[in-house]
């Protein structure tokens, strides 16, 4: 699927729970003075791929990527997040976070490319993961090619497991550990889903991610 | 109300606290005093469930309920507080919230309906309008950048929203400027009624001039090695702890 957001315009795009079966690929090209908004939440337990290419191809066009994954059960996730900047002045955000249970797996790529035309780039990435079980794992692989000087780009990786000393500060206030648990990991989704701006729709997905694990 | 006896307790392996005995009775008061390093967080852990620290042998009865076999939060439903020395830091987590839970979960276990938000914030302020804590607390993240006195203001705000009946303070004192300090143990001072007990760890006097203990005990190397009434911290505070046993 290509799509293409035209000079001046503003685009969001809302999660989609499910991408439909084995690889998804998602072309985006970003004209000058453009926006892309994009939340993408996805609930896996089973084995799912999904594809991003981002083109910024204007000058001050931006992109905003915000993905939050939880997988369980057997549930195996990859995801591929490639951003291409092509022109002067633009800007890329991606801010990604994971919550992996059981024996779930998740495999990130993301790779962000600077070419020499883009004077004045401000790239972000982030990945943020919470493995709930002994058995969960994640992938992470970072890729930066830049193929000029005057940028600002910055990315960061965590990995990490619920806090103990969090849990334990929680629960002797009272909460039950189920609850300082689901306290913790509400919080850490929260970043993401807070992204979309329909509130319904926002709390609707709300309800349904903090059921699913 | 508590009772404590011949606890040993460990932590990674090290031993830390030597067979301490303590009894304390409802609207008792005890101060523990002690060198930097001798168990006296380790105590006020031990006591709130900490699972880091291991309880090797000894008992601990909290009204007449072996402490041990409860969880954390069975034992702060049960009434048992600690004020934190160092409060964790809990990014991501607005205050509000966190306070929010935390009361429900308390009214929930009392049997009392949940509060809901204006309820909450008409609560909450009351106690914060007496800490003179400013309302931006609430919008920030659990003891997230606080400064040391804000985190002890924090514990203090806690204390007041749940009213415990077995008070620790783990030198609650320790970080708060002298206007802070005046607030916080006033406002201490007056949860004090018949039956509810306190420990105070403390280095200083100070707290112990206003909040009046019954009894000051000297840890030193795990355990408790010179029990007295309140004088006892004034001379300590002249002598030190070299020549208190
Ligand atoms: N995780 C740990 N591993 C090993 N030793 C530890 C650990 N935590 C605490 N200790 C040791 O346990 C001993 C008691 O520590 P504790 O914090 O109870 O002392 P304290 O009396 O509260 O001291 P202070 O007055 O400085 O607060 C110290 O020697 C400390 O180094
Ligand atoms: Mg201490």
């Amino acid at each position: 699927m290509k799509i293409r957001i035209n000079s001046g315009e503003n685009l969001q795009i809302f999660p989609s729970f499910q991408f439909g079966t084995n690889t998804n690929r998602r072309i985006i090209e970003i004209e000058s003075n453009a926006q892309l908004d994009l939340t993408q939440v996805n609930l896996v337990e089973d084995s799912q791929e999904y594809h991003y290419q981002i083109y910024l191809i204007g000058e001050f066009a931006i992109c905003n990527l915000y993905f939050l994954d939880l997988t369980r059960r057997d549930g195996k996730l990859k995801t591929i997040i490639e951003v291409f900047h092509q022109a002067p002045n633009c800007k890329s955000r991606q801010l990604h976070k994971g919550i992996y249970a059981d024996n779930s797996v998740g495999i990130l790529k993301s790779y962000t490319e600077i070419n020499n035309n883009s004077a004045g780039t401000d790239s972000l990435q982030l990945h943020r993961s919470i493995l709930l079980s002994n058995t969960a794992r994640v992938y992470i692989e970072p890729h930066l090619k830049i193929d000029i000087d005057i940028v600002k780009c910055k990315h960061g990786i965590s990995v990490g497991k619920l806090d103990d000393q969090m849990l334990f500060y929680l629960q002797s206030r009272g909460l039950s550990k189920s609850n300082a648990k689901r306290l913790l990991i509400d919080s850490f989704e929260e970043e993401i889903l807070n992204t979309i701006k329909n509130f319904t729709e926002q709390q609707s997905i709300k309800k349904k991610v903090s059921l699913w694990i | 109300m508590l009772y404590i006896n011949n606890l040993y307790v460990k932590i990674h392996g090290n031993l830390i606290l030597n067979g301490i005995n303590l009894k304390i009775k409802p609207g008792e008061i005890h101060a523990i005093m002690g060198p930097n390093g001798s168990g006296k967080s380790t105590l006020s852990n031990v006591l709130t469930g900490n699972p880091n620290y291991e309880i090797v042998s000894g008992d601990i009865i909290f009204e007449g309920r072996n402490l041990a076999l409860q969880n954390p939060e069975e034992r702060a439903l049960g009434g048992i507080f600690l004020a934190f020395q160092y409060p964790t830091e809990i990014p991501g987590v607005s205050n509000a919230y966190f306070l929010k839970a935390m009361l429900n979960a308390k009214r929930k276990f009392c049997g009392f309906p949940e509060l809901d938000a204006i309820d909450f914030f008409k609560i909450v302020k009351e106690k914060m309008s007496i800490l003179k804590i400013e309302e931006s607390f609430l919008q920030r993240n659990v003891n997230e950048g606080f400064s040391g006195g804000e985190k002890k203001k924090n514990e203090a705000l806690q204390l007041l929203l749940l009213e415990p009946k077995l008070i620790i303070l783990d030198e609650t004192d320790s970080g708060l400027d002298i206007d802070s300090f005046k607030i916080v143990s006033t406002a201490i001072d007056n949860l004090k009624n018949t039956f509810r007990s306190f420990i105070i760890v403390t280095h200083y006097q100070r707290l112990l001039n206003c909040i009046l203990p019954n009894f000051v005990h000297i840890l030193q190397n795990g355990y408790i090695v010179k029990t007295g009434p309140r004088d006892l911290a004034a001379e300590l505070e002249k002598t030190g702890y070299e020549n208190s046993n």
